[in-house]
This record gives structure tokens, C-alpha cells and sequence, in this order.
């Protein structure tokens, strides 16, 4: 397990370089200046050339990216001009936050995907499945920021129950640091609700028709006893999009955190954009590369515990 | 084994003698429905039969002809949706009577069943030993470790090699033969009475079959357990079976003992079955059966086998014929079982095991 394990983060380091190499292409090409928000309206050619020489934006690419890697290999994010903080601060701060609302989001999300996802495929044709699946479906076609807009209009302006957005301390008490989370919650979390639940409903009824199936029925266990090795045999495909959902929710959703202002990666990184504060966007992309990679290699692990013939391909 | 009782009117009751033991199993005018797009499909049509402790019936026909289906339903592992009547007694108690819950208990502990496929069988992502313990303690209050005693008891009885490594190893360590015996042990660890085999060795390599065989005819004089057993191989049946019924769309036809029905066979179906069949020595192709079996949901009115025979009159067409007695336990559904039209070349028993 370990050498799997040993193998996986060996194999990690290429995937991430050439995430890095990706992200410092495509904002090379972008258009749009990055000293134009740092520079006043009147500025002169030569106080441009100086703030590019102080940033090092006049070397070449390759040289820039390879100094960059190598700050970055020392833990050196660099520092945003913009924000006028080391990059890797405001990636804490900001990774903190979309982790607490990813983690209940994802939680949220999950549990309630597999409970629904689960109930619609042992109870396949029933009422409670033809709920879930559309329910599925309409989650999936929604557009989050959608929701996310409604959810605003009705909890927040209408009937004033819900905070429009921002985070609190928690500080100012549990039930105000909750509160807060429940719209985000829930619109971040739909889309996860809902496939989830497709991919578990799909899942169990197909391993419902296994043979060994019968097999455990002929043996005499209950159907409690027969429902536990289903979901055993039923849990790698809802494990791998599990895996994903979660990298997507650490990632930052950028419309969410924008919508409700949630000072998260996702409106860290939409802010960088906006001001193509480089480094900013260069960091988190790396940032949710490595949680991308780190997932899938949990959820790997994982499969391998439920599953010991994954072993071999491990 | 005895008779099959023809449906009303007036039984052909064989007597199976007074001093005869009470039957390990008596199955009567079983019938299994599925619903399709056709409507009401019979997959099991009125089958009657009866089995004595510690003997062999082996059930006989091609795929279709709802030896499966039959087996499941007498377990009660047929599908929610199909629709079931006739009796089942087990040891006196009618099987089909029983709740969901009571059923259960009698599942794996009074009858048990052995697959087709092991390859599939057994769940993949268990040890064996677990799936074997979960079985032992789901019947019998034991501890955890009384119930790997237990395990290690029945692989030793299936002869299984080095059984306490078994214990650990999971399904798809182990190769085709040795998982058809993890499944016949598992369906062994509460000593039924009564095994109920579903082509057990049609996924086997021959040489595997043939040891598969013997493992179970030893198990059965050991443990004294009555076997159903189905295959649509002859050769398989006439080794194993005391006595064969052969099924067509969902009907037994024929049935007697195995000298009897490979010998002199009566139903047509069964000396097509017996044609079909390549012997040592044989030169020439044998001969199948022309046409296809029927469409289960679309049966005539009469003989399902009329289309295919070449036998059939009219009457074959119209009504079905009721079981005619050949000897005290042979009996065929069919018109001509007295037309002397017996195959002379008829197949030896001795030849075709």
C-alpha cells in the first residue's frame, strides 16, 4: 500500500509541471496587460518599463517560469502588487473559508446523494425512485447560479431569514456563522446532490442483477444483509465522482463565492483574473491541481479497500 | 422419485406403496408466470414431481424450457414480479405457504441451492471466509470463531486443498473449479436435506465437471441430502441423476428412471434429445431437432412439442396429452407411448456416461 501510495505522488510531480507549464502558457496568451491596473492612467513608457523590471516582467518566459518554479519549490508564492500581500497568505486565508463551505457542502451533498441515490435503486419504478430521479435531473439542468439567485431573492429579500452573503467569525456565535453557510450550501452542493444520486441509483440496480445476488438470497441472509454487500460491490463508480464533486467544491466555486461573497479561492481567483494578478492565478490553479491530485489518489486508496481487486491495477 | 400427476381429470397416480417413506419433496402443479410485452408467460407449467430422501432427480432440457425457473421458485428466489402457485412440501411443510421471513430461515439451512456460474456466484469484494461465516451465523447462534471452525469443516468436506488459506483468499484468487466447490460448501454449512443443483457444472472445464460430479454424488451417500439437479447434458444427468424428468416449454414430458429413459425413451422430445447426442465411436453428425422451442408466452393449446414432431396428429394440436404409464414409474405426456416406435439402436446408459 505504501509503494502504491510512494508510486501515485511520484507519478503526481509530472501531472503538476505540466499543470504549471499549461497555466503559464494560456495567461501568457491572454490578452490584456497586467500593469495597467498598477500603472496611473498618465503614465510614461519608462515608468512602465521600470515597474516591469521590478516585477521581472521584462525577461523572457521560460525564464520567468523557471524562477517562479523554483520560489515555488521553496514555498515562495511571490507577492500580489495588486492586493499587496505575499500570494501565499491570501491563498491561506482564502483556502481556509472554501474549505469549511466545501467540506459542508460536500458532506452535505454526498450523504444526501447516496441516502437518495440508494433509495431510488433498491426501491427501483417506486414513487420515492421516480422523485429522485427527477429530482436528478432537474439538479443537473439548473444552472447553480441560478438557484443561487432565487434562493437570494426568496430567503434573503423576501422573507429576510438568510444573510445575502459574506462569511461570519465564528465569533459572533454558531448559529450566525451557520446561518451563513446555508445558501451556499445548498446551491454549491446541488449538482453534487444530483449526481450522486444518479450514479448510486444506477450503481445498486445494476449490481442488484448480479448473480451473486441470488446467491446471497439462496444462502437465507436478510435483505438488510443482502443491501450491505450490494453497497459494497456498488460503491467504486459513486467513489470516483465523489472524488471529483469534492475536487470541484475545494476548488473554489467561482459563481457561488462571487454571488453570495464567500472570500473563497473561487473569488480569489475571479478577482485575479479580473486584474490578471499573474501569480495569484498561477498559485491557485497549482493549488487546486495538487488537491485534484491528492483526491484522486484518497479515492484510489479507498477503492482499493472496498474493492482488493483493484489492487492489480493500483 | 414418483410420478407426476397429470392435471385433473383423474390422475394417473402412481403408488408409491405404502411402506414408501414419507418424500423428501413433493412438488405439485408448480407454475411460475413472468409478465411481457406478450402478457403472462409460463415459465413453469403445472410440474408435479416427488423426491425420496437421499436420491437424485435429474431435470433435463434445453435452455428455455424453465428448469431454472422451476428451481428458483421452489427457493423462492424468483423475481418479485412472477406470479406463482401449486405446493412445494419439503419435510412437510409447504414451501410456497411460507412468509418471506420463514422462507429465509429454511434458505441455505433446509435447501440450498448451487449455481451455474461460480465465476459469478460469489460476491467479489468477500473472502471466502466471510461469506462462508456470514452464512454459518445467519442459521446457528455460534461465535465468530466457531463459525470459521465451521468453514474449515465444509471446505475439508469439499475437498478443498490447504482450507485455512482458502478462508482468507477472496473469489477471484481462486480458480473455476475451486469456486464451484466454495459454493457447494457454502450451500453445505447447514447440512439441508435438500440441494437444489442449477447446472453446477456446465461452466467447467470437462475434466473439473467430472471431479465436481463425483464431490457431489459422495456429498449426497454422505450426507444423505436429496438432489434436484438440472443440466440440459444427458451424459451429466445419467451420471449423477437416480432418475430424469425431462421439461419442455415449462412441462415435464417424461420422466422414469435413468436406465428408462435412456433406454426407451417414449416421448418424441426425448429421443430427439438421445439423437442428438454424439456417442463413443459415433460416425456420422447427430441429429438435432428441427425447429426452435416455442415462445413460452404464445404455448398452443395442445402438445408444445406438435410443431417440432414428427409424430404429431391432430389431436397432438388441439388437446394436451395427459401422462401415460409406460412402467410402474415411467410415464411421457404423449399419444404414441405405446406405439412401439422405440429407437432399436437405443442409446446404452453404460455408453453414454
Amino acid at each position: 500500500m505504501l509503494l502504491i501510495i510512494a508510486r501515485r505522488l511520484g507519478m503526481a510531480v509530472p501531472t503538476l509541471l505540466g499543470v504549471s507549464v499549461l497555466i503559464w502558457l494560456l495567461l501568457s496568451i491572454l490578452p490584456g496587460d497586467p500593469l495597467a491596473f498598477l500603472l496611473p492612467q498618465d503614465a510614461s513608457p519608462a515608468d512602465r518599463e521600470r515597474l516591469a523590471s521590478e516585477m521581472g516582467l521584462d525577461r523572457p518566459l521560460p525564464v520567468r517560469y523557471v524562477s517562479w518554479l523554483g520560489d515555488v519549490v521553496r514555498g515562495d508564492f511571490g507577492y500580489s502588487p495588486f492586493r499587496r500581500r505575499d500570494v501565499s497568505e491570501l491563498i491561506g486565508t482564502a483556502w481556509k473559508n472554501t474549505a469549511v463551505l466545501a467540506g459542508v457542502s460536500a458532506a452535505f451533498g454526498l450523504s444526501l446523494g447516496i441516502a437518495a441515490g440508494t433509495a431510488a435503486g433498491v426501491y427501483r419504478n417506486s414513487i420515492a425512485d421516480r422523485v429522485v430521479t427527477g429530482f436528478a435531473i432537474v439538479g443537473l439542468s439548473v444552472p447553480s447560479f441560478w438557484v443561487a439567485i432565487v434562493l437570494l431573492i426568496v430567503f434573503s429579500a423576501q422573507l429576510k431569514l438568510l444573510p445575502a452573503g459574506g462569511m461570519a467569525d465564528l465569533s459572533e456565535g454558531f448559529g450566525e456563522y451557520a446561518k451563513h453557510l446555508v445558501m451556499p450550501v445548498i446551491a454549491g452542493s446541488l449538482i453534487t446532490i444530483a449526481i450522486t444520486a444518479r450514479v448510486t441509483r444506477a450503481s445498486i440496480v445494476e449490481t442488484f442483477q448480479a448473480d451473486f445476488v441470488d446467491m446471497l438470497r439462496a444462502k437465507g441472509l436478510r435483505e438488510w444483509q443482502v443491501l450491505m454487500h450490494v453497497g459494497k460491490n456498488a460503491i467504486s463508480p459513486v467513489l470516483t465522482t465523489s472524488g471529483l464533486q469534492v475536487g470541484y467544491l475545494l476548488g473554489g466555486s467561482v459563481l457561488i463565492e462571487t454571488i453570495y461573497s464567500w472570500p473563497g479561492l473561487g473569488q480569489l481567483v475571479f478577482n485575479a483574473i479580473t486584474a490578471r494578478d499573474l501569480l495569484v492565478v498561477q498559485a491557485t490553479t497549482l493549488v487546486i491541481a495538487v488537491i485534484f491530485v491528492l483526491l484522486n489518489l484518497a479515492v484510489d486508496i479507498l477503492q482499493v479497500t472496498f474493492d482488493p481487486r483493484q489492487k492489480r491495477a493500483a | 422419485m414418483a410420478l407426476a400427476s397429470g392435471p385433473r381429470p383423474a390422475p394417473i397416480v402412481h403408488d408409491v406403496g405404502r411402506s414408501a417413506p414419507a418424500p423428501l419433496l413433493e412438488v405439485r402443479d408448480l407454475r411460475t408466470q413472468f409478465w411481457t410485452k406478450q402478457g403472462w408467460l409460463t415459465a413453469v407449467n403445472d410440474v408435479s414431481f416427488t423426491l425420496q430422501a437421499g436420491r437424485v432427480l435429474g431435470v433435463l432440457g434445453e435452455s428455455g424450457s424453465g428448469k431454472s425457473a422451476m428451481l428458483r421458485t421452489i427457493l423462492g428466489i424468483q423475481p418479485r414480479s412472477a406470479r406463482v402457485a401449486g405446493r412445494a412440501v419439503l419435510n412437510g411443510v409447504d414451501l410456497l405457504a411460507l412468509s418471506e421471513h420463514e422462507r429465509e430461515n429454511m434458505r441455505g439451512s433446509q435447501v440450498s441451492m448451487v449455481f451455474q456460474d461460480p465465476m459469478t456466484a460469489l460476491d467479489p469484494v468477500f473472502t471466502v471466509g466471510q461469506q462462508l461465516i456470514e452464512t454459518i451465523r445467519r442459521h446457528h447462534d455460534m461465535s465468530k470463531r466457531e463459525a470459521a471452525a465451521r468453514a474449515l469443516e465444509v471446505l475439508t468436506l469439499v475437498q478443498i486443498p490447504s482450507p485455512e488459506r482458502r478462508l482468507q483468499a477472496y473469489p477471484f484468487e481462486l480458480s473455476g473449479g475451486m469456486r464451484q466447490r466454495v459454493v457447494i460448501a457454502m450451500a453445505l454449512v447447514s447440512n439441508p436435506s435438500l440441494l437444489l443443483a442449477d447446472e453446477p457444472t456446465t461452466a467447467l472445464d470437462v475434466t473439473v465437471q467430472a471431479r465436481v460430479l463425483d464431490l457431489l454424488s459422495a456429498l449426497r451417500h454422505e450426507l444423505g441430502m436429496g438432489i434436484v439437479f438440472v443440466t440440459h447434458d444427458l451424459a451429466v444427468a445419467a451420471q449423477i441423476a437416480d432418475d430424469i424428468a425431462v421439461m419442455y416449454a415449462g412441462r415435464i414430458v417424461e420422466q422414469g428412471t435413468v436406465a428408462e429413459i435412456v433406454r426407451s425413451p417414449r416421448h418424441p422430445y426425448t429421443r430427439g434429445l438421445l439423437e442428438a447426442n454424439v456417442r463413443p465411436g459415433q460416425r456420422e453428425r447427430p441429429e438435432a431437432i428441427a425447429g426452435a422451442p416455442p415462445n413460452l408466452a404464445l404455448l398452443p393449446p395442445g402438445c408444445a412439442f406438435a410443431p417440432r414432431c414428427r409424430e404429431a396428429e391432430e389431436t397432438c394440436w388441439e388437446s394436451l396429452p395427459d401422462f401415460r404409464t409406460v412402467t410402474a414409474r415411467h410415464h411421457a405426456r404423449c399419444l404414441h407411448v405405446d406405439a412401439s416406435r422405440v429407437n432399436v439402436e437405443a442409446v446404452d446408459a453404460e455408453e453414454v456416461a
